[in-house]
């Protein structure tokens, strides 16, 4: 290590958030979990940087909402760009996504907005350096937790980041690796016993405009819970809970989502289906497909392993 | 009132237990009874025994009302056989411990100001129940509560039950601001806000402790857990502000 960079925010017109893997160990005392909305694409930023080891694949990063910001470097640094498919310049030249790249002191990182998909994660070498909230430097905005008070940043506010005297040469994500994001058959495990999720699985909806960080909010042919009554004692809500409140529009729970729910669960996505959803924008038509806890396991296990998770 | 603890209690408690599982790593063990303050320290002492002796395989326990939400670690090889085991302990031995714990618990005792500059629905609740204002004190403050689940908002107890005379279900349009240590009524339930926030409960009183502060290690950051018993004394608003001023609050306006 030798010396320290700062990034500085020249514009934000996208929402922009610190982000790592989130909170582990608080949601008991009602502190949301909050992370990367993508886990996937975290992990990658962070893979093409060199933030392999395992107490850097956490490295913070920068998750990026919608583009349309411009970045400017203070430091020489390797920096990689993944997620959603965005144009991005440096220095007003175009660079590609899910790839790393160098970047000198002066450069200026550009987004637009994204042709598909909805976040983007922007990982520099050791990742950036931001005082943990409880374990953890992602934002909730919900909460008012993490770095810069727990809000999104803003125009001329600067994030620092260790500059290494080790170059880690840029690398590039294979094709293969790259996702393509869309909104269909996005996997999920059905309840248990609950009927409704056959509604589920066969229908489209349409992701509305009220979603955001904590849930995706569908809308589509509402789905009747069978048996009545569509409240339930308050309990621990998991990652990717397909919640029906009483006017059957059903809520998939995500990152900032509260530790606690009451309304009835028609089952829960994969954890690599939420990070499928959290890439589908508003007005995005998606659908949904049963898979199996055990696929699910296996598709998550491969991935961590490749990660070193 | 609080159920008999008697042993037939738990052996319907354990009977009823069912494992439900969400995601790859995240199951829920819920009982399937309605919800008492007996059935909340089994579930709090459910909650110790499995954090003792399953540390490392679990991330998170969430403990509510009927049961508890786990989260594996990643690492843990099999999923499917750790929360079998854990099934199995609950309903077996498991609950050797928490007939034990369950019977002596140390109170928690919150120190509240009912002044009415602190108290803004009180006047209300109390013309509704048909009470004084001393009255829906009295009745408030001479019960043990049990909290029974955290959440809303960080470090924020529902606590388990009030007297049924000074119930009230929340306000029909929720206050855009309820000050830090406010005191609430919801239906049959009373909470404390930890911090400053939007809110609909009937605000009744105000404590001067802090009651959460995420700057605490996760141990410490809350007075307040699930089972633990509360109750609240009555303070006046001279003692209210020395206490306030012992008890700096941080990061609340």
């Amino acid at each position: 290590m030798s010396g320290f960079g700062l990034l500085q925010i020249l514009k934000a017109s996208g929402k922009i958030t610190t982000q790592d893997l989130g909170r582990k160990g608080w949601l008991h005392l009602g502190i949301c979990e909050s992370g990367a909305a993508d886990e996937t694409a975290f992990l990658w930023a962070n893979y093409l940087v060199g933030n392999v080891s395992n107490r850097l694949v956490n490295s913070t990063t920068l998750e990026i909402t919608l583009g349309q910001v411009s970045l400017i470097f203070t430091a020489a640094t390797t920096a990689a760009l993944t997620g959603a498919n965005t144009p991005a310049f440096l220095n007003d030249k175009p660079i590609a996504c899910w790839q790393s790249f160098r970047v000198a002191a002066g450069d200026v990182l550009r987004l637009s907005l994204p042709k598909s998909g909805l976040v983007n994660y922007l990982a520099v070498q050791n990742g950036f350096k931001v005082q943990p909230v409880c374990g953890s430097t992602s934002i909730c905005e919900r909460e008012g937790l993490g770095p810069f008070d727990g809000r999104q940043l803003q125009a001329k506010q600067c994030i620092g980041y260790p500059v290494s005297t080790q170059t880690w040469p840029t690398r590039c994500v294979p094709a293969r690796y790259i996702p393509e994001y869309h909104g269909h058959n996005i996997p999920f495990m059905p309840a248990e016993k609950v009927a409704a999720n056959e509604c589920f699985s066969g229908a489209y909806f349409t992701v509305t405009s009220a979603t955001n960080r904590m849930g995706c909010r569908l809308k589509g042919q509402p789905i009747e819970w069978p048996g009545g009554g569509t409240q339930c004692v308050s309990q621990g809500m998991p990652y990717g809970a397909i919640q029906l409140p009483p006017d059957g529009q059903p809520i998939v729970l995500l990152k900032d989502r509260q530790t606690m729910g009451g309304y009835p669960l028609l089952g829960c996505l994969s954890r690599l289906g939420c990070g499928r959803l959290a890439q589908c924008r508003p007005g995005e038509r998606v659908s949904f497909a049963v898979i199996s806890r055990m696929q699910a396991i296996e598709q998550l296990r491969e991935r961590n392993a490749f990660f070193g998770l | 009132m609080t159920a008999p603890k008697t042993n037939q209690t738990y052996a319907a408690y354990k009977q009823s237990l069912e494992l439900v599982w969400h995601n790859e790593n995240t199951v829920s063990f819920i009982f399937n009874v309605v919800p008492s303050i007996a059935l909340t320290d089994v579930i709090a002492c459910a909650q110790q025994y499995i954090s003792q002796q399953f540390t490392g395989a679990i991330v998170d326990i969430i403990p509510a009302y009927n049961g508890l939400m786990l989260v594996f670690d990643f690492s843990v090889e099999s999923p499917e056989i750790l929360a079998k085991v854990i099934f199995d302990s609950l309903k077996n031995s498991a609950l050797e411990p928490i007939e034990k714990a369950s019977k002596d618990t140390d109170i928690l005792t919150i120190p509240v100001c009912y002044h009415r500059d602190m108290a803004p629905d009180l006047p209300a609740l109390a013309s509704s129940a048909g009470l004084s204002i001393d009255e829906v004190v009295t009745v408030h403050s001479q019960a043990t509560y049990t909290v029974c689940a955290l959440g809303f908002a960080p470090g924020f107890p529902y606590l388990g039950f009030v007297d049924a005379r000074i119930a009230k279900p929340r306000l029909a349009t929720p206050r855009q601001k309820v000050a830090a240590g406010s005191i609430g009524i919801a239906d049959n339930q009373t909470g404390v806000y930890p911090s400053a926030s939007p809110g609909g409960w009937n605000i009744i009183g105000r404590t001067p402790l802090v009651c959460f502060d995420i700057q605490r290690p996760v141990s410490q950051a809350s007075l307040f857990s699930v089972g633990q018993k509360v109750r609240f004394e009555p303070v006046s608003r001279s003692d209210y502000a020395a206490l306030n001023h012992k008890y700096i609050r941080q990061g609340c306006a």
